[in-house]
């Protein structure tokens, strides 16, 4: 199976594809044909699945918002893309902005919603740049803003620059930092659908999954299926980082197997005399595969959940065998203590202490006890926190420790790494 | 207010009027804060404690408010930074293409140490950063606003060349 451009059409140019060139958001002008049930009808039929990580369904999700309440209601287009490992939300930010907000006014219509915000990283001022002025000029065509192609409907979409904190992906964290605080994700229930923004009913999309929106209203549900598998319909965008040949984004039908995607699209290993050594599949949240499981398995959230990892946001990382896996790990883990917000202690102080122990036998001084240990306060730490984070990195460590035993082995055994190979991450 | 009005910061009248619009688009005003945040921080710098305070002071929250989130998000300065500053990603992806040989150099070039910090002449700044959406382009930094990737030493020291004589 070849690449599929649907959502990456024109993300193969220099500059920013403005309105001159994208057209008057013809699936919008659609979508005003149709009652607001009927969009969601359609997004349900297409079956597009969340793109951000969890691949709920969107149509799903946008019908849990009430349609009769005397509060504003509010979309938050979640692109703070920090996972990392993750970049394609930023390349289509950047290329082609006019499929993302056309995407969150189809929402918009559909769900009864006034205004979107789209949560942008800080990290990516230029995306931010971009889409401020693709906002300006649909505003000028009246495509956004009052009265919008003189149906009678309302939109207005600011872009709002997150500053640096990885938890604000998560969605009740964003929220949180939306309405000018830290980012510490709020407890669940009550879901966003019902109390989000300002205590008032919120959608929040990933951007690739606003963008699909475009997609399903401009060629119809039955187009958007006819690629991908029967639970995972459509096209997703892949973001290949690491040891291959040419790394970057590249969308493929979902069922895509693993193996076309790293020898054929992305050309095989970077190094002929070094084999892969370890694949994680959508993110390092993502538990790692061996190259064995990995390359007999295909691109789809239920094929990567069955093997124990997860499709994520399909931001794949390869690694060959010039890094020690050891180090990897030591790397993941320093991500997550870092990033963690301080809310729960067993992700506060967890985070940190799988840093420690990991660095701990990383340098020769673990006991075999102390794998026990790893994995006991591992397993401490998933489902006993507000957010996933915790769960994030706990569950990679278990998995490493599951699939990768004898390289921990090794370096306790040899009191440091035995290949003597160069650390990675200081 | 704790500051005397002679040093008190001030928007200027554009960033002003940038204000009033940031503020125009969220229903309170707290909301805006971030946003709010980033222009104080392009109007005067960076963000020192009399800045959160003018602030604090515009938006009708607490100072401890705004410190507290001042200091929850990396990207905000907190103090004084190089002119040119490098946000440098210590990332799985960019570790892993040999980052950290890369980052070493540019410490040794601007004559900081291995934690990072400002050269003598304030031209460049240097700090480590977790993943900035770049992976496919590992080792990669941005530069203010600029992302540079497939970073080399050579690479690094052409860029340096070109901003000391541009600053010069």
């Amino acid at each position: 199976m070849p690449e599929v451009r649907w959502l990456m059409e024109h993300c193969d140019r220099e500059d920013p594809r403005y309105l001159n060139e994208y057209g008057d958001y013809d699936a919008l002008r659609k979508t005003f044909d149709k009652d607001s049930a009927a969009v969601i009808e359609d997004m349900k039929s297409a079956g597009v699945r969340g793109r951000g990580g969890a691949g709920f369904p969107a149509g799903l999700k946008w019908s849990f918002v009430p349609q009769n309440v005397d509060k504003p209601k509010y979309l938050c287009c979640n692109a703070d893309e920090s996972e990392p490992g993750t970049f394609k939300d930023r390349v289509l930010m950047e290329k082609d902005p006019h499929i993302l907000l056309e995407g969150i006014a189809i929402c918009c219509y559909a769900v009864g919603i006034g205004t979107a915000y789209i949560y942008i990283r800080g990290e990516y001022p230029i995306a931010a740049r971009i889409l401020d002025k693709a906002i300006a000029e649909a505003k000028e065509k009246n495509l956004l803003g009052k009265n919008i192609m003189d149906k009678g409907f309302d939109l207005e979409i600011y872009v709002h620059r997150g500053a640096g904190a990885y938890i604000c992906g998560e969605e009740t964290g964003l929220l949180e930092s939306l309405e000018g605080k830290r980012g510490h994700p709020r407890i669940k229930p009550p879901f966003p659908a019902l109390i989000g923004l300002f205590g008032c009913p919120t959608v929040i999309n990933n951007v690739e999954t606003l963008a699909a929106a475009t997609l399903v209203m401009r060629h119809g549900p039955e187009r958007y299926k006819s690629v991908g598998t029967e639970k995972s319909p459509g096209t997703k965008m892949f973001s290949v980082s690491g040891h291959v040949k040419k790394p970057g984004v590249y969308e493929i039908p979902l069922g895509t197997p693993v193996k076309e995607l790293i020898y054929d699209i992305c050309g095989g290993p970077l190094r002929d005399d070094s084999p892969i050594q370890c694949v994680i599949p959508g993110g390092s949240s993502a538990p790692p595969l061996t190259p064995e499981v990995a390359m007999e398995l295909t691109l789809d959230y239920e094929a990567i959940g069955a093997a124990g990892s997860m499709l994520g946001s399909g931001g794949m990382i390869v690694i060959d065998e010039t890094v020690c896996l050891l180090d990897v790990l030591y790397n993941m883990t320093r991500f997550y203590a870092d990033e963690s917000c301080g809310q729960c202690t067993p992700c506060r102080e967890g985070t940190s202490w799988l840093e420690t122990m990991v660095h701990r036998i990383e340098h020769g001084e673990g006991t075999l006890e102390d794998l026990d240990l790893l994995d006991e306060a591992a397993t401490n730490m998933c489902g006993t926190t507000i957010c996933v984070l915790s769960d994030s990195i706990a569950m990679p460590v278990r998995v490493f420790l599951k699939n990768f035993r004898h390289i921990f082995e090794s370096h306790i055994e040899a009191k440091g790494c035995p290949h003597k190979m160069e650390m990675v991450s200081a | 207010m704790s500051y005397s009005d002679v040093t008190a910061p001030k928007f200027s009248p554009e960033a002003k009027k940038e204000f009033d619009e940031l503020c125009s688009r969220y229903p309170n005003k707290m909301a805006p804060l971030l946003m709010v945040l980033h222009l104080a921080e392009k109007e005067f710098g960076y963000l020192s404690i009399e800045v959160q305070e003018y602030v604090a002071n515009l938006l009708e929250l607490s100072p401890a408010h705004v410190q507290g989130v001042c200091t929850f998000y990396t990207m905000y300065k907190l103090e004084k930074k190089g002119k040119i500053r490098i946000q440098y990603c210590a990332t799985l992806s960019c570790a892993i293409m040999g980052g950290e040989k890369v980052f070493d150099h540019i410490c040794s070039k601007i004559g900081v140490s291995r934690k990072g910090g400002m050269s003598e002449d304030e031209l460049v700044s240097v700090e480590k950063v977790e993943c900035l959406g770049a992976c496919d382009i590992g080792p990669m930094m941005l530069a203010n606003d600029e992302t540079h990737g497939n970073l080399t030493p050579e690479k690094f020291d052409a860029l340096y060349e070109k901003w000391k004589s541009k600053n010069a």
